[in-house]
């Protein structure tokens, strides 16, 4: 951990609001980009970061200073979000038209539009909500938010063979999911 | 090697860039139905990829940090009160104490003003300080105790009957000192 950082951290310990507010201001976007990939939703995602920064402020005296601080942020935030979707009447999942020749022009073009970039994150998403809690939160945290096996086996208090195991079984869900669009689209064509 | 052994390596092999050995690869390019799971395998990898970058809904809105410090506030705000109530409860406590037992209680008065400090600090992160806390913790010992203040803030709450027990108390020490 940085000098700054654990100066901002003992600040935030001593109840200084100011401490707190720059360790808002450092960790709210990895946070609203992690809430919003658990949830879908911007909204939600605001909420979950708005709830999650209030039990940091609330818990930071039992924060172990010996520890990082971002895998304690990001549990605490994955519970959270991960709570609040539990509580959310998920929508069906309504397949993408035409994501085949999507990803081929993206691939081809090596770029997507913003729009083309939502739309796809959007059905990713959905289809990650369809998988089991643990293999949803592995597979967003390893491969849509790119985080390191050792910083997810933190984050997710799983050993190193349970996240390879849940990285595993989300892939393979994901990747069936999604073949089973292209195959569809094939149909049509 | 066969049709099973592609399907088990193919996601280490696309997601982790694992590298496929000769065999692998041979049986793949031989199969036609390996070898479409293998491109269906490349653009679901390409998908999460490209759902992985940057878009305006990733992120954060602008007034996200104002809006956590207010909601901060706010919750500190509910403790703090809470906070404040009791400190005023064991402000009275105290002084009844010091009050009806006399200077031996003292140090009851410190162990409960330390105690206050404790809950003050565990419920909103913050040492509490206002009046009642400094009244909880007035040195008795002293003649120059304001038992004035200690009234005034103890009426201005919860400790309004004994505000009034504490009046009756201070006449008849006063009128015992004359």
């Amino acid at each position: 951990m940085s000098q700054d950082l654990q100066e901002i951290i003992s600040a935030t310990m001593n109840g200084d609001h100011a401490a707190f507010r720059k360790l808002v201001t450092m960790y709210q976007q990895p946070a609203y980009r992690l809430a919003f990939r658990i949830l879908g939703n911007e909204d939600e995602a605001r909420d979950a970061v708005q709830e999650t920064f209030i039990k940091i402020w609330q818990k930071i005296g039992s924060f172990d200073t010996s520890r990082e601080f971002a895998p304690w942020m990001f549990r605490i935030l994955a519970n959270t979000a991960t709570d609040r979707q539990r509580a959310i009447l998920r929508h069906p999942m309504v397949p993408m038209d035409g994501v085949m020749q999507k990803i081929e022009y993206m691939q081809q073009h090596d770029q997507a539009t913003p729009a083309e970039n939502r739309e796809l994150a959007i059905l990713i998403s959905r289809i990650a909500d369809t998988l089991p809690v643990k293999q949803r939160l592995v597979f967003l945290l390893r491969d849509m938010e790119g985080m390191a096996s050792a910083e997810v086996e933190l984050i997710t208090d799983l050993d190193e063979n349970a996240v390879k195991s849940n990285l595993y079984h989300a892939r393979k869900k994901v990747r069936e999911k999604l073949v089973q669009l292209f195959e569809k689209e094939r149909n049509i064509v | 090697m066969n049709c099973n052994d592609v399907s088990e390596f193919l996601d280490r092999m696309i997601f982790e860039e694992v590298s496929a050995g000769d065999d692998l690869v041979k049986h793949i390019d031989a199969c036609p139905d390996c070898s479409r799971e293998y491109l269906d395998a490349l653009k679901a990898r390409a998908a999460v990829a490209m759902a992985r970058g940057n878009n305006p809904e990733l992120i954060a809105p602008i007034d996200l940090t104002d809006d956590i410090m207010q909601a901060v506030d706010r919750e500190s705000g509910k403790t703090a009160v809470l906070s404040v109530y009791l400190a005023k409860l064991l402000a009275a406590a105290s002084i009844a104490l010091c009050m009806v037992f006399g200077y031996e209680q003292f140090e009851v008065v410190r162990k409960v003003s330390a105690l206050e400090i404790q809950f003050s600090q565990a419920g909103s992160g913050f040492q509490y300080t206002g009046p009642a806390r400094l009244a909880a913790s007035l040195d008795i010992r002293n003649s120059g105790i304001s038992l004035s203040k200690v009234e005034k803030v103890l009426a201005a709450g919860t400790g309004t009957r004994l505000a009034s027990f504490m009046d009756i108390q201070k006449r008849f020490i006063n009128r015992k000192q004359k």
